[in-house]
């Protein structure tokens, strides 16, 4: 009964869209920040490369200039080491902030030989001791290869280089150059407004998740809260229209219970037994139904289940589990025993309905008769209602077979019974389901008729019937309902349909069946003749059945009678039907009118029909509709 | 075990602020050459990161009081100062014989150095950790 509710478009934006632009905003300042540090390390190695060329000079001219001794030089020599350490500081430049000699003593120590630093608080003296913060100075001295390190553990340098001097094969001193902070300084302070932005926006992104997801997951304990019922604990009426928003009932059959007697509960034993009877009454229906069912309190004493996926035969089965488990528990209270009942009305089609309340309408209907019924029982709504409110799913589904050209014509052979060969074909619409089963046109016309979705329909077949006359030589009869030639639309769809191909109407005959009585004669009779004028033939389906009678014949410009097929069945044995199938034949002939006979479906019956000289024979045993042109021998 | 302390503290005083760095540094030297664990100091005149970050030291305000004098100034050094260990924080104040040694920052890095006979004249004897710090 745990039933989610199915993503909003909040929802997606809130799981999907926000995450996903924080990740892109981490993911540019993670990327600018990156690309800051390529640019540094650029900038990093021209400067360095640059200093390193000078420094390399210096290296080679000291050496040769002082030679291996070159601490005992400087010490006894004070115009040599004033003089070095004045081209030392040549070397300095603006990015170098200290610039140095250095030597390692006997004891391991270095001992600074010049200092170029100008601050006297900062510049050492000569041989005064120098405390080494990382091994550089040493590896210098060991690899005679110059070292760079990053200065990071110092605040006001950036980077470090120990530079080897060599004289004859060995280091006898270190140039120690700090690159200052200034350049890097210099760099970050023009990239970090942009860098700040990035951070900002990231960092606002990460906040507006959290806030979001906090804001979702508050919302949605409210929501849930909301759609409680706070005394059964299960969902209220308010979750049912919120679920019923964003789900369909097409999987459900609808159960509506209610406990019998239960205000008597409430007057005899007070609103507290009343509330336990209720919760205990819940229990068992949750025994009885599975989580996939949904469990509502309607109103007061008045529950609705959701079946699930079930027959009728099953959710009846239900339906008399929870009948049975209610009526056989025993509800203890203060002193009590209570056995309560109920009474349940089922409505095993409320996709049908019109909307949910329709829905309920039909439940509520079928648990009152149950009321009415001595309650305690179960009732249903049965077959008759659900094709009543099949009526909107219909309308629906031909709608889509329509968008989905699934709205055909077969087409069913007429032949002549002088030399048995096809005189034309009957169109019988079609519609078929999206598992590809045929729907013949009794199935879904009832439920269109009346309304748009039929004249598109009208206009499909129209439209097959021209591409199939332009395609090939045969005639065609097409069906149409008298009230459809007393329609404007349709007869202007015929008009319009036909009026760049007014040589096809020669080969079409209208058939037309009527479901009521005609009253007024004179409306039809204008309509036939227009038709008759643009050159269809007019025959009169179904005649002898139903309200298709000699008053037609008398009235109305007809060119043929199909003979209905309940005449037809059995006329080789049955006197009554050959007598008036003979009948009419011959009163038409009488009157020029030609005659099929339709539903022949046995040997005898053709030759019966033969014998009467009916024009023209149709049915089984004739050809099938078909969706190809039938090519099978005709049977003499 | 000393050594590395001292190696560690010099190394990890770098993520600390300068003026967390220098009372550190100073609350390890002034431990070793006192060799008491909360040794009593008298500041002439000033020494922001000790007076803000004290540590184990006791910071006095009388010269007689004091284990020893931590000078940001050789000038003007209290007569009552004059028996007492005096320890420099620039190395211009190793000019003064009666100063043992110093703590100073010089080129953004941190210095220590002591002399060997002005520590011996004073009976101090320094944990072998601080050898690389003495100067003969």
């Amino acid at each position: 009964m745990n039933k989610s509710f199915k993503m909003g478009k909040n929802f997606v934006i809130f799981v999907f869209i926000l995450p996903l632009m924080t990740l892109l905003s981490i993911f540019i300042y993670y990327e600018y920040t990156k690309t800051k540090e390529n640019v540094f390390n650029i900038i990093q190695e021209h400067l360095l490369n640059e200093k390193l060329f000078l420094l390399e000079n210096y290296s080679n001219y000291l050496s040769q200039k002082v030679g291996r001794d070159i601490e005992l030089k400087l010490q006894n020599n004070l115009k040599l080491r004033q003089d070095c350490e004045d081209e030392l500081y040549l070397l300095q430049g603006g990015e170098i902030k200290y610039l140095y000699l250095l030597f390692k003593d006997k004891e391991n120590k270095f001992r600074y030989l010049l200092d170029t630093t100008e601050n006297s608080d900062e510049k050492a003296e000569y041989n005064q001791k120098f405390d080494p913060q990382t091994d550089i100075w040493d590896k210098a001295y060991e690899t005679k290869k110059l070292q760079i390190t990053k200065q990071n553990d110092l605040e006001s340098l950036w980077i470090t280089i120990a530079y080897p001097i060599i004289a004859n094969d060995k280091v006898i001193a270190v140039i120690g150059a700090d690159f200052t902070y200034a350049v890097y300084k210099q760099i970050i302070n023009t990239l970090k407004p942009m860098e700040k932005i990035y951070f900002y926006v990231a960092i606002f992104m990460i906040i507006m998740l959290i806030v979001a997801y906090i804001l979702i997951y508050l919302y949605y304990i409210n929501r849930k809260k909301s759609f409680i019922d706070p005394l059964t604990k299960i969902y209220n009426r308010q979750y049912l229209n919120e679920y019923l928003q964003t789900s369909s009932l097409e999987d459900y059959q609808l159960m509506m219970v209610d406990l019998d007697h239960f205000k008597q509960i409430n007057d005899n034993y007070g609103h507290d037994v009343g509330d336990k009877v209720l919760v205990s009454v819940v229990e068992q229906i949750k025994q009885t139904i599975r989580e996939e069912d949904i469990l509502v309190r309607y109103g007061g004493e008045e529950f609705l289940i959701l079946i699930y996926q079930q027959s009728l035969k099953n959710t009846l089965s239900i339906a008399e589990r929870i009948r049975s488990a209610v009526m056989t528990h025993t509800i203890e209270t203060v002193n009590k025993h209570i056995i309560m009942t109920i009474s349940i009305g089922i409505n095993p089609f409320p996709f049908y309905a019109k909307n949910f309340d329709e829905a309920v309408k039909i439940a509520d209907e079928q648990l009152y008769n149950a009321k009415v019924s001595g309650r305690n029982c179960i009732k249903y709504s049965k077959d008759i209602n659900k094709r009543e409110s099949q009526t909107s799913k219909r309308i629906g589904d031909v709608k889509l077979a329509i968008d989905n050209n699934r709205i055909l014509c077969a087409y069913q052979p007429i032949v002549s019974t002088v030399n048995a060969q096809i005189e034309k074909y009957e169109m019988l619409l079609r519609l078929l389901d999206t598992q590809g089963s045929i729907i013949p046109p009794l199935e879904f016309l009832p439920a269109i008729r009346q309304t748009n979705v039929y004249i598109n329909v009208t206009k499909i077949v129209i439209e097959f019937a021209v591409k199939t006359l332009k395609e090939n030589s045969f005639e065609l009869s097409m069906n149409l309902d008298l009230q459809d030639i007393l329609n404007d639309d349709i007869m202007s769809l015929i008009q319009d349909g036909f009026a760049k191909h007014p040589e096809l109407t020669k080969r079409l005959t209208i058939e037309i069946l009527e479901h009521e009585e005609i009253t007024n004669f004179d409306v039809i009779k204008e309509r036939i003749n227009i038709l008759k004028e643009l050159g269809f033939k007019i025959a009169i389906d179904d005649f002898g059945s139903g309200y298709a009678n000699f008053q037609y014949l008398l009235h109305l410009d007809i060119d043929i009678l199909k003979i209905d097929g309940s005449l037809i069945k059995n006329i080789d044995t049955n006197k009554n039907s050959y007598h008036i199938v003979e009948t009419i034949n011959n009163f038409a002939k009488k009157m020029g009118i030609k005659v099929i006979a339709e539903q022949v479906e046995t040997v005898n019956e053709l030759k019966t029909i033969k014998s009467l000289n009916i024009d023209y024979v149709q049915g089984y045993l004739l050809g099938k509709p078909s969706f190809k042109f039938d090519s099978n021998p005709i049977p003499q | 075990m000393r050594k590395i302390l001292l190696t560690l503290f010099l190394i990890t005083s770098i993520y600390a602020s300068d003026d967390k760095k220098a009372s550190g540094i100073f609350n390890l030297i002034i431990k070793e050459v006192t060799k008491k664990e909360d040794p009593t100091v008298y500041i002439h005149t000033s020494i922001s990161s000790l007076q803000k970050y004290p540590g184990n030291i006791k910071i006095v305000k009388k010269c007689e009081k004091a284990d020893l004098v931590i000078l940001s100034t050789t000038k003007n050094i209290p007569k009552e100062c004059a028996d007492k260990i005096l320890f420099g924080t620039r190395y211009s104040h190793l000019k003064n014989f009666n100063v043992i040694g110093a703590f100073f920052w010089q080129k953004g890095r941190p210095n220590i150095l002591f002399y060997k006979k002005r520590l011996e004249k004073q009976n101090i004897k320094l944990n072998s950790s601080f050898d690389k710090y003495i100067e003969n």
